[in-house]
Parts: structure tokens; sequence; C-alpha cells
């Protein structure tokens, strides 16, 4: 791909999945790699990362005899995601103004865009 | 490595972040999180989970490099080359021409330890440049003000002698004029570059100092070369 995913963009669509639902490892890598051409190996770190920082917390439940690990949003992750999103629609808007410039006949579907980004932000 | 299932993969992967000297919290914590991938993406996908996740050598390197535990490793087993690069073909030409090279954290560390043992070879260097610079600029702002004085006294000058001489009064005045407006014209721009110069500097200083004392926490990109 053109456009390499940062770090803090990684940090920001694990946190924005894990807030929507607690879930686990093998969901949060799956739900990735459907927007994103990342590893499955990235995202060990990325979730270490994330726990470091305190922006996630784990908890493990019992699934077919063994244990899986879900992840939990806490409130500081919530936070983090919500500065995430907003410097996103910035960052977004920003570019498009330059990137989308001459695309006059384009803007309707720009606005649409903007209505699918996420709307808590 | 296009036929390995779990139990093969995960033994590799244990034996060497084993060999990489990981605490063994670390080590469980990496293995039960890979080991639930394989297993939540299914008994029959095991190959397929092995070979997205790629050479578990590589992926060893990577958990060691992501938690400092060990100086040196290969750079291509670092963050920046994992992203966006799940053909584990691919990952295999690169690891093999492997350069050593130094961690992140721990370069750091060696660039702040270099800094100060050779302190005492570019402390002196960086203050008489230093010096020298502030010299310069100082001399030649001196230099331009002494001109403009120049022009004015010789306009006073000028004043005076157009009362005994006319004709040498008001050359006098003209050449007066003259070196008071070009240390006037030049001294302005001069002032603006050099505290510009000043400014600039100090902002390159300060932001050296916190790119190597400060904390990890800038939000560096992952990839470069995606």
């Amino acid at each position: 791909m053109s456009f390499p995913i940062s770090a803090g963009l990684l940090d920001s669509m694990v946190l924005a999945i894990v807030s929507s639902e607690d879930t686990y490892g093998y969901e949060i890598t799956q739900t990735m790699r459907k927007a994103v051409d990342v590893s499955e190996s990235t995202l060990y770190p990325v979730l270490k990362r994330l726990q470091k920082s305190q922006m996630l917390e784990t908890y493990d439940k019992e699934y077919m005899g063994r244990n899986r690990r879900y992840y939990h949003v806490t409130s500081k992750g919530a936070a983090q995601l919500s500065n995430y999103r907003s410097e996103w629609v910035e960052h977004k808007t920003k570019v498009d103004s330059i990137l989308m410039s001459d695309a006059i006949g384009n803007k309707e579907k720009i606005k649409e865009e903007e209505e699918v980004l996420p709307q808590e932000a | 490595m296009g036929t390995m299932r779990r139990l093969e993969y995960m033994s590799i992967l244990r034996q060497k972040l084993v060999e990489g000297g990981l605490s063994n919290d670390e080590i469980n914590d990496a293995l039960e999180f890979y080991e639930e991938l394989f297993l939540d993406a299914g008994y029959e996908n095991e190959e397929k989970t092995a070979q997205n996740l790629g050479d578990p050598e590589k992926l060893a390197a990577q958990i060691l490099a992501e938690n400092g535990s060990v100086g040196f490793v290969r750079s291509e087993y670092k963050m920046d080359d994992a992203i966006n690069n799940s053909d584990p073909n691919a990952q295999k030409d690169t690891a093999s021409a492997g350069s050593y090279d130094i961690a992140p954290d721990n370069r750091k560390k060696a660039l702040i330890i270099l800094a100060i043992c050779t302190c005492f070879i570019w402390f002196p260097i960086t203050i008489g440049l230093l010096s020298a610079v502030f010299a310069i600029t100082v001399a030649m702002v001196a230099v331009v003000f002494s001109i403009f004085i120049a022009g004015v006294s010789t306009f006073v000058a000028g004043a005076f002698t157009c009362v005994t001489a006319p004709p040498v009064g008001v050359l006098l005045i003209g050449v007066g004029v003259f070196l008071a407006g070009l240390g006037f014209l030049i001294f302005k721009p001069l002032c603006r570059g050099a505290i510009g110069l000043a400014k600039k500097f100090f902002g390159w200083v300060g932001k050296t100092v916190r790119n190597i004392f400060g904390g990890g926490n800038s939000n560096k990109a992952v990839s470069e070369n995606g």
C-alpha cells in the first residue's frame, strides 16, 4: 500500500475495536485485517503497548475448556480514543483539502465518506 | 515451513524466546497470545495461521526487540518491516542477509553515553565555534553601525563646512547622507538575520536535546516503506 500505517493509527484502531465490545486477540486481528494489510504478528506488540500504557486491561474467560484473554478499554483508553478520533478527523480533513481539491465533481463523495467516520469524536 | 503446524511453530517460538533471554512472564504472555490465535483460527487452519504469522524465528526476534531485553537484534526483525509484510517468502529473503543493529531503546542509551564520554572533545569545540559565530556577528553589526555613525558625523561636518566652503560642504552632506542611508539599509536585515539564526540554532539545540533525552511517547511511524 502507498500509505504506511503509523503506530498511532494502529493504536487508535485497536482501541476503537475493543471499545465497541470487549474482545479477544484473534477477533481483533481479523477485524484489523479487514481494513489494513497488517501481519497478525504486528498486533501483539500493539496490544502489549496499550496494556503497558494502561489504555487496555485484560481478563480471562473460559471458552471450550481453555482460557481466552479478553481486552477491555480503560477510562484512560477511552479518553485517548476520543483524542485519536478528533485528531484523525482533523488530519483527514486537512489531507482531503489538498488531495481531493480538484475533484469538484467528487465533493458529494467526500461528504459521504465523512459521514461514515465515527461520530463520537 | 510450508507445512508447519501449531505445535511445531509454538515450540520453535518458545525455544527462540528462551534463547533470547526473555523473562518467563513475557515468554508465557507471548506464547499464550499466539497459541490463542492458532486455536481461535481453528484446527483446520493451523498451516494458514502459521503462514500468516511468518517465520517463527523472525517473530521471536521481533518480540525480543519490542521488549528491549536484548541489545543486538537483526535490523530486519524490527517492527518496521514486519508490518505490511504478511508474505512469509518475502521476509525470508531479507532475513538471511541480516546485518546487526542496536535496538531503538538501547540506541538512545548508547547515544547518551557516547555524548557524555566524548564531551571533553565536543564541548570545547562547540564553545569555540559558538564564540566565533557570536564574535563575527557582533563585528558585522559594529561595522555597519559605524558606517551609519560615520555618515551622520560627515553630514554634520558638511553642514558646518557649508558656511566656509559651500561646494565642499554640499559634497560632505551628500556623502554623509549616503553613508547613513547605507548603514541604515544594511543594519535592519542584518539584525533580523542574526536574530533569526539565533532562534533557529536554539530551536535546533532544544529539539536535539529533547530527542535524545525525551521519552519515547512520540508517534513514530511504524513503516516508511509500505
